[in-house]
């Protein structure tokens, strides 16, 4: 169908792909490519040119915000919607400030999915007011992200910092990602030298 | 200290984060396709839907083996807490929630 958006699923989960896939099918949506992670989003979103971007934020090469930011660094302005598991404070702050239009929890409905979709692809922000706002003062770093970012400057990769703190995986990625939203950077080098800059390492 | 502000409360925070994406990730998938299955009887729908809530359901299974695994390793009376947990949390559910 001609008027349907083309959309770009940027998702490592198998199962969250299929259920994203299924639910867009003849919803006004076309999923013209699945990524699985932001290295092969940025290729197929050259490739593919989508009207639409739905990016999961934990992926395993960058954390969503990150991604965005990127496309942002390289003029790509195509809408993306940024989608997690759990509601997180100062979430739709960190998606606003990396360039997102908006933000979905993956437990809402496929309706809730759908209706925010449409609203971005319209033109107009979509933001889950389910995540809690970012509270005031929470921008200096907590004693583990402060652990990660030393472990970061040593050039330890997320699987030393996991082993080394004791911690799992996915705990790096949420350290990170709530490090790199805090200082307002993209990268783990730029996260470190901003770091020093305002002398919280 | 306000609890936001207690670097011991951040660092549960974030491993409640994690443990909550392990949970309601699988959680999504079987609502989300039990939602397609009641809005569609196509076979494919089917056959998918079926596939993949059976799938979820195993990862849900294996989070909480490995969850109670660390919880009988547990040498302190962490069981206890949870137990503790789960019934407070109900508590205040139970006040913002009437069934």
């Amino acid at each position: 169908m001609d008027n349907e958006v083309s959309i770009l699923v940027v998702e490592d989960d198998a199962m969250v792909r299929d259920w994203l896939r299924l639910a867009l099918e003849g919803s006004g949506f076309r999923v013209v490519g699945i990524a699985h992670t932001a290295a092969e989003a940025l290729d197929l979103v050259d490739r593919r040119r989508p009207a639409l971007l739905l990016v999961d934020q934990r992926l395993p090469d960058l954390v969503g915000t990150e991604l965005v930011r990127e496309l942002r660094r390289q003029s790509v302005e195509v809408p993306a919607v940024l989608m997690t598991a759990n509601a997180e404070e100062g979430f739709n702050e960190a998606a606003r400030d990396a360039g997102a239009q908006g933000t979905v929890l993956k437990t809402g409905k496929s309706e809730e999915l759908l209706s925010s979709l449409g609203t971005i692809a319209a033109g107009r922000p979509s933001f889950d007011s389910r995540h809690p706002k970012r509270a005031p003062g929470r921008a200096a770093l907590s004693p583990r992200e402060r652990q990660v970012l030393r472990l970061v400057a040593a050039g330890s990769t997320n699987r030393d910092i996991a082993a080394r703190l004791s911690i799992g995986d996915e705990t790096v990625k949420t350290l990170l990602s709530r490090i790199f939203a805090k200082l307002g950077v993209r990268r783990r080098a730029e996260a470190v030298s901003e770091a020093h800059r305002r002398g919280l390492l | 200290m306000s609890p936001k502000a207690d670097p011991r409360a951040r660092d549960r925070d974030e491993a409640l984060s994690s443990f909550a994406h392990e949970v309601k990730t699988p959680l999504a998938i079987i609502a989300g396709f039990a939602e397609l299955l009641a809005a569609r009887d196509d076979e494919r729908t089917r056959r998918e839907a079926a596939a993949r809530i059976t799938e979820a359901t195993e990862r849900l299974r294996n989070t909480f083996d490995d969850l109670l695994a660390g919880v009988a390793a547990d040498k302190s009376d962490l069981g206890r807490r949870l137990v503790d947990a789960l019934v407070a949390g109900r508590r205040v559910r139970g006040e913002g929630h009437s069934r």
